[in-house]
C-alpha cells in the first residue's frame, strides 16, 4: 500500500512538474498557428522523455550515480566539460525565462506594481521556499500546485473541438507550402520543450537524493513515474494545443505573450478559469525554475566532486556549501538578466532551441551506461529500451542540427 | 608607404562602389513583400487578440489588472508594427499597404491605451471591441492585397 501511494505521489509530482514556460509558450503557439496539425509532436516528445527518464532513474538506482556523474566518467574530462558549459548556459537561460515567467503571471493580478519589483519578489520567494523546504516538499508542492493547470484539460473538453480533427492531428505528416519552415520550427520546439536536459538531471539526482534502492522495489516506482507521469503531462500539452486551436487559430491570433495562454482559460471559464490558470502557471513555472537551478547546481557539484543534495532541511545546506551557492548563483544571474529587460518569452524560445543542441551530449552517455552490463548487471536495457533509445538519439541528432537554422530562418517562428 | 595608400584606395574603392550599388539595386534597407506581410499579420493578430480581451472587459469577465496588462502588451505590439511600417521605406508597389498598416497600428494602439487607462469601463470596452474588430478585418484585407 505504501508503495502504491509512493507511485501515485511520484506520478502526480512528475505530471505537475512536466509543464513549464516552454510547454506553455510552444504548445499555445503551435495550436494557434497550425490548429491540431502539430498534436503528433506531443507523443513523440513524451515517449522520448519517458524513455530517457526511465533509463536515468534505473542507472541512478543501480549505480547510485546521477546523470552528470555518468556523463563525466563515460565521456572523459574534455567532452564532459563541454557538456557542463553547454548545459549550464541552457540552465541559466531556462531559470531566467522561468523567473521572468513568474513575474509575468503575477502581473495578471498586480499590473500596477513595476515589473522589476515583481521579478525581485518572484526570485526572493522561490529562493526562500527552496532554502526552507526539504527536497520532497519542494518536489510535491510545485508538482501538486502545477496540477491546477488541469483547467486547460477541462477547457479543451468544454470547447467541444471536432474530435475527428483532433485524432487526425496525431498522425504525423510532412508539411509543404509557404509555412513549411515555421511548421517544422514549432514541431522541433514542442518536441524539444518535452526533452529539455534539466528534467533528466533533476530526475536522476532526485532518485539518488531519495535513496532509491532496487531491493525496495524502487525500479517499479521509477518505471511508473516515468511512464505515467510524463504521459499524463503530455495530456496537458495536448489540452493547451486544443484550446489554442479552437480559440486562436480560426481568428488568426499568433501568441507572443504568456497572457495569451492565460486568455484561453479566461475566455472559457471567466475569472475562475483565469485564477486557476494563473496559480497553475505560477506553480508549474516556479517548479521548473527550481528544477533548472538544481539541475545546474547538481551538474556543477557532480562534475567537480563537491558534496551535493537537498534531502534534509536547510541546516543540511551547511554541509553542501558549493551546491547551495551554485543554485543561489543561478537564481541571482537569472534575476540580473531579467532586470536588463529581456523578454522572458523570447528567452524561453531561445533556451528550448539551444537545449536541443546539447541533447545528444546529454543522452548519449546515459544510453551507453544503461546498455552496459558491467554497470547495470541484469538491469541492463532490454530490446525496447535500446530500440527507443537509439531511435531518439538519432532523432535528437538530426533535430540538434536543424534547430538553430530553423530558429533564425523563421525569425523564431514569426515568419 | 606613401605609394601604398593610393594603391589600396584604387583597389578598395571599386569594391565599395559595387557593394553600395548592389545594396541600392537590391533594395537593401527596404521592407520587401514578406516583411510588410509579416507586420500586417502581426497587426491582424494584435487587433484580434485585443478584440478578444476587450470583449471580456465589456462583459466584466476578467479582473481589471488582467485587462490593464494585456492591453498594454498588445498596444505596444501594434505600435511597434505601425512604426516599422512607417519608418522603413518599402519596395515599390507596397507603399499603400504599408501606409494603411501604419494607420491601423496607430489607431489600434490608441484604442488599447484608452482601455488600459480605464479597464473597468464596460461601455468603452464595448466600443473598443467593435472598432478593433473592424481594424482586424482591415489588416487582413491589406495583407491579402499584397
Amino acid at each position: 500500500m505504501k508503495k502504491v501511494l509512493q507511485i501515485a505521489l511520484g506520478v502526480v509530482a512528475a505530471l505537475g512538474g512536466f509543464v513549464d514556460i516552454g510547454e506553455l509558450v510552444f504548445n499555445t503557439q503551435a495550436g494557434a498557428e497550425f490548429g491540431y496539425q502539430l498534436l503528433w509532436t506531443v507523443p513523440v516528445g513524451v515517449i522520448g522523455i519517458a524513455t530517457y527518464a526511465e533509463m536515468c532513474g534505473r542507472v541512478a538506482t543501480i549505480t547510485k550515480r546521477p546523470v552528470f556523474d555518468v556523463v563525466r566518467q563515460r565521456l572523459g574530462f574534455g567532452p564532459g566539460l563541454v557538456t557542463l558549459i553547454a548545459s549550464e548556459a541552457i540552465n541559466i537561460l531556462t531559470v531566467t525565462a522561468e523567473v521572468g515567467g513568474i513575474a509575468l503571471v503575477m502581473q495578471f493580478y498586480f499590473a500596477d506594481i513595476p515589473f522589476r519589483v515583481l521579478l525581485l519578489i518572484a526570485a526572493v520567494v522561490i529562493m526562500f521556499v527552496v532554502w526552507v523546504l526539504p527536497f520532497e516538499g519542494i518536489e510535491r508542492i510545485f508538482g501538486y500546485g502545477g496540477l491546477l493547470l488541469i483547467v486547460y484539460i477541462a477547457a479543451a473538453v468544454h470547447l467541444h473541438p471536432d474530435w475527428g480533427d483532433v485524432a487526425s492531428g496525431f498522425v504525423p505528416h510532412w508539411q509543404t507550402g509557404e509555412d513549411t519552415l515555421i511548421y517544422w520550427y514549432f514541431a522541433v520546439g514542442v518536441i524539444a520543450a518535452a526533452l529539455v536536459p534539466y528534467e533528466v538531471y533533476f530526475y536522476s539526482s532526485g532518485a539518488v537524493e531519495e535513496g532509491w534502492d532496487e531491493s525496495q522495489g524502487d525500479l517499479a516506482v521509477n518505471k511508473a513515474n516515468a511512464l505515467f507521469g510524463f504521459a499524463l503531462g503530455g495530456v496537458f500539452s495536448v489540452a493547451l494545443i486544443i484550446v489554442a486551436a479552437v480559440l486562436f487559430h480560426p481568428v488568426g491570433v499568433s501568441p507572443d505573450f504568456l497572457g495569451t495562454t492565460a486568455l484561453g482559460a479566461q475566455i472559457t471559464f471567466g475569472q475562475t478559469g483565469l485564477l486557476l490558470a494563473a496559480l497553475g502557471m505560477m506553480f508549474a513555472i516556479g517548479g521548473a525554475a527550481v528544477e533548472g537551478s538544481f539541475a545546474g547546481a547538481y551538474a556543477f557539484a557532480q562534475f567537480l566532486g563537491w558534496e551535493w543534495g537537498k534531502s534534509r532541511k536547510a541546516k543540511h545546506s551547511k554541509k553542501t556549501p558549493g551546491f547551495t551557492s551554485a543554485w543561489m548563483l543561478l537564481f541571482v544571474l537569472a534575476f540580473i538578466i531579467d532586470l536588463t529587460g529581456a523578454n522572458p518569452v523570447l528567452i524561453t524560445e531561445y533556451a528550448v532551441v539551444m537545449a536541443v543542441v546539447a541533447l545528444p551530449l546529454t543522452y548519449l552517455p546515459i544510453l551507453l551506461i544503461a546498455r552496459d552490463e558491467r554497470y547495470m548487471g541484469e538491469r541492463v536495457n532490454g530490446r525496447l529500451a535500446n530500440t527507443l533509445g537509439i531511435f531518439y538519439l538519432g532523432l535528437l541528432t538530426v533535430v540538434s542540427v536543424v534547430a538553430l537554422p530553423l530558429l533564425f530562418a523563421t525569425n523564431h517562428g514569426s515568419g | 608607404m606613401g605609394r601604398d595608400r593610393p594603391l589600396a584606395f584604387t583597389r578598395v574603392a571599386p569594391i565599395a562602389c559595387v557593394v553600395l550599388a548592389t545594396a541600392a539595386l537590391t533594395g537593401c534597407g527596404r521592407l520587401d513583400k514578406d516583411a510588410v506581410s509579416t507586420e500586417l499579420k502581426t497587426l491582424q493578430s494584435a487587433t484580434t487578440e485585443g478584440m478578444l480581451v476587450s470583449g471580456q472587459a465589456a462583459r466584466s469577465r476578467a479582473p481589471a489588472d488582467f485587462i490593464e496588462i494585456r492591453t498594454a502588451e498588445l498596444s505596444k505590439q501594434a505600435k511597434n508594427s505601425a512604426d516599422a511600417l512607417a519608418e522603413t521605406p518599402t519596395e515599390s508597389g507596397l507603399q499603400e499597404a504599408a501606409s494603411r498598416g501604419n494607420q491601423i497600428g496607430n489607431r489600434a494602439s490608441e484604442l488599447l491605451d484608452s482601455l488600459h487607462s480605464d479597464p473597468g469601463n464596460s461601455d468603452l470596452a464595448t466600443n473598443v471591441t467593435r472598432e478593433l474588430g473592424a481594424l482586424s478585418g482591415d489588416a487582413e484585407k491589406a495583407e491579402a492585397s499584397l
